[in-house]
């Protein structure tokens, strides 16, 4: 009976089993969007639906499912086309809100 | 890189937008597909980005419902630089001018190269094109490469193979010279075998022929030693083409003499460059004195084309004469430096003759009072076997 159990709560769907087996994340799968930090300079954000505070020291940007919130200094925005926004700049924190 | 040229090449604005509703602008601007870049915050609030010229006009709905004031800080691009210049006509007309002449000057053959000589000149290969045609300065569509190649083969005996390429405004010529081949008797023809020099016989081959000598036999030049033509005991004449091979022990002569005085050409230091213009066949001295002030001098002549590429070359070109003074040195050699140049000069002669083994060297050494002499005698193991038809 507790094995039963236990196999209940390990249960995935077939197209969540799929991705975990092919070892990548898909985020029109998922529905989740991509951000991509490089170094301390750079942070790449997709699938970006808007964005709703813009300043030096800090950037909030809208995606479908949460708002990511870049802390820094001097931060530019890059490029903002496609839904991607390429953000540069000193940056000290990046949260989920 | 190809972004970077992209924008200059439309031409871009540097916008700045102030007012509550910045990042409404933004995001509207994205929404509508606008290429907006380098988006930064200014020290005094203001948000600034980079546009192509062509849409900053779309942007006014943009503005107005976003609240924002908008002005152009930043003119950017090729579009703007040429706007600079475009009441300055005559300056327009030199570009025109420059491109028409550009244009017309790709029409013709400016330049030829030419590869692959080994014996004959490139002079040469010029002279002979010329006359098929094929000059500087020609009209290239008016060329029948085809027929110029044709005809120069034709024309020269020293040359197997030409090959014409034009690219640009220059055209590659590539040569290949005939090698010297030796007078080959056709087989089915009767021939017999003389001896191309004086020697002991040491061995004959006769492959096919009638031999009329044996090994210990001394012959002189022109002796015949093979024959193809000879009757058998019943009288049966036969004529053949003969072939042996007739080794033989012959001697190589050679006097070489070296006087002492000597005078060779030796260059002061002195040297004077003219220059001059030259544009197609007419040219333009860039000097003023004709006079050249050494009395014995060298010359040396030069051309520099003016080109945009490689094969682009222009009718323009830079010459440059040298003038380098030079003395006439006279000097005494020592006899043992005259004796090591003869003998430099006998080594050059043995190296030079060809399939001939040499098995011993003689010399004989004669100094006199203004010369030295030095003669070698090589004795030498060759085939001196020659072909020659039947009459």
């Amino acid at each position: 009976m507790r094995n039963k159990i236990k196999n209940k709560s390990k249960k995935q769907s077939p197209v969540g089993a799929f991705i975990k087996g092919i070892e990548v994340v898909n985020p029109a799968v998922d529905g989740c969007s991509s951000v991509e930090l490089v170094g301390n300079k750079r942070v790449i954000i997709e699938d970006a639906t808007g964005i709703s505070e813009y300043e030096a020291d800090r950037v909030r940007i809208n995606t479908k499912v949460h708002t990511v919130v870049i802390d820094g200094t001097g931060l530019t925005l890059d490029s903002y086309s496609g839904g991607i926004i390429v953000i540069d700049g000193k940056i000290k924190g990046v949260c989920l809100e | 890189m190809l972004k970077s040229l992209q924008r200059y090449l439309l031409g871009t604005l540097r916008v700045s937008i102030s007012g509550s509703g910045c990042e409404r602008f933004l995001n509207l601007a994205h929404s509508e597909k606008f290429k907006i870049y380098d988006i930064c915050r200014d020290d005094d609030g203001c948000v600034s980005f980079g546009i192509y010229r062509k849409n900053f006009r779309h942007l006014r709905p943009l503005v107005r419902k976003s609240h924002v004031r908008i002005h152009i800080t930043k003119r950017l691009g090729l579009p703007q630089r040429t706007r600079n210049y475009r009441r300055r006509y005559g300056l327009m007309l030199g570009i025109i001018i420059i491109a028409a002449s550009l244009y017309v000057s790709s029409l013709f053959v400016w330049n030829v190269r030419v590869s692959g000589c080994e014996s004959i000149s490139e002079q040469e290969v010029l002279t002979v094109l010329s006359e098929n045609g094929f000059t500087v300065g020609g009209l290239k569509r008016k060329f029948n490469i085809r027929e110029i190649e044709n005809n120069f083969l034709k024309h020269n005996d020293k040359i197997s193979w030409i090959s014409i390429n034009i690219k640009g405004t220059t055209a590659f010529v590539e040569v290949r010279e005939k090698s010297e081949k030796p007078e080959l008797i056709d087989a089915s023809e009767p021939c017999s075998i003389y001896a191309a020099r004086d020697g002991v016989i040491a061995s004959v081959s006769d492959y096919m022929g009638y031999s009329l000598v044996k090994p210990g036999d001394t012959v002189t030049a022109g002796d015949l030693i093979v024959s193809g033509d000879y009757t058998d005991k019943y009288g049966t004449q036969y004529k053949l083409h003969s072939y042996a091979k007739v080794m033989a022990y012959t001697t190589h002569t050679k006097t070489v003499t070296v006087p002492l005085k000597a005078s060779e050409h030796v260059r002061t230091g002195n040297v004077k460059n003219k220059y001059s213009l030259k544009f197609i066949r007419f040219s333009v001295p860039l000097y003023f004195s004709e006079k050249i002030l050494y009395n014995n001098y060298d010359v040396t002549k030069s051309e520099k084309f003016l080109k945009l590429t490689d094969s682009f070359v222009l009718p323009i070109s830079l010459c440059k004469t040298t003038y380098t003074e030079v003395e006439n040195y006279e000097y005494t050699k020592s006899k043992e430096t005259a004796l090591y140049d003869a003998y430099e000069q006998l080594r050059d002669f043995e190296y030079n003759l060809v399939g001939i083994r040499v098995l011993g060297r003689e010399y004989e050494e004669q100094v006199n009072e203004d010369s030295v002499t030095v003669k070698v005698m090589l004795n030498c193991y060759e085939d001196i076997g020659i072909s020659r038809k039947i009459d």
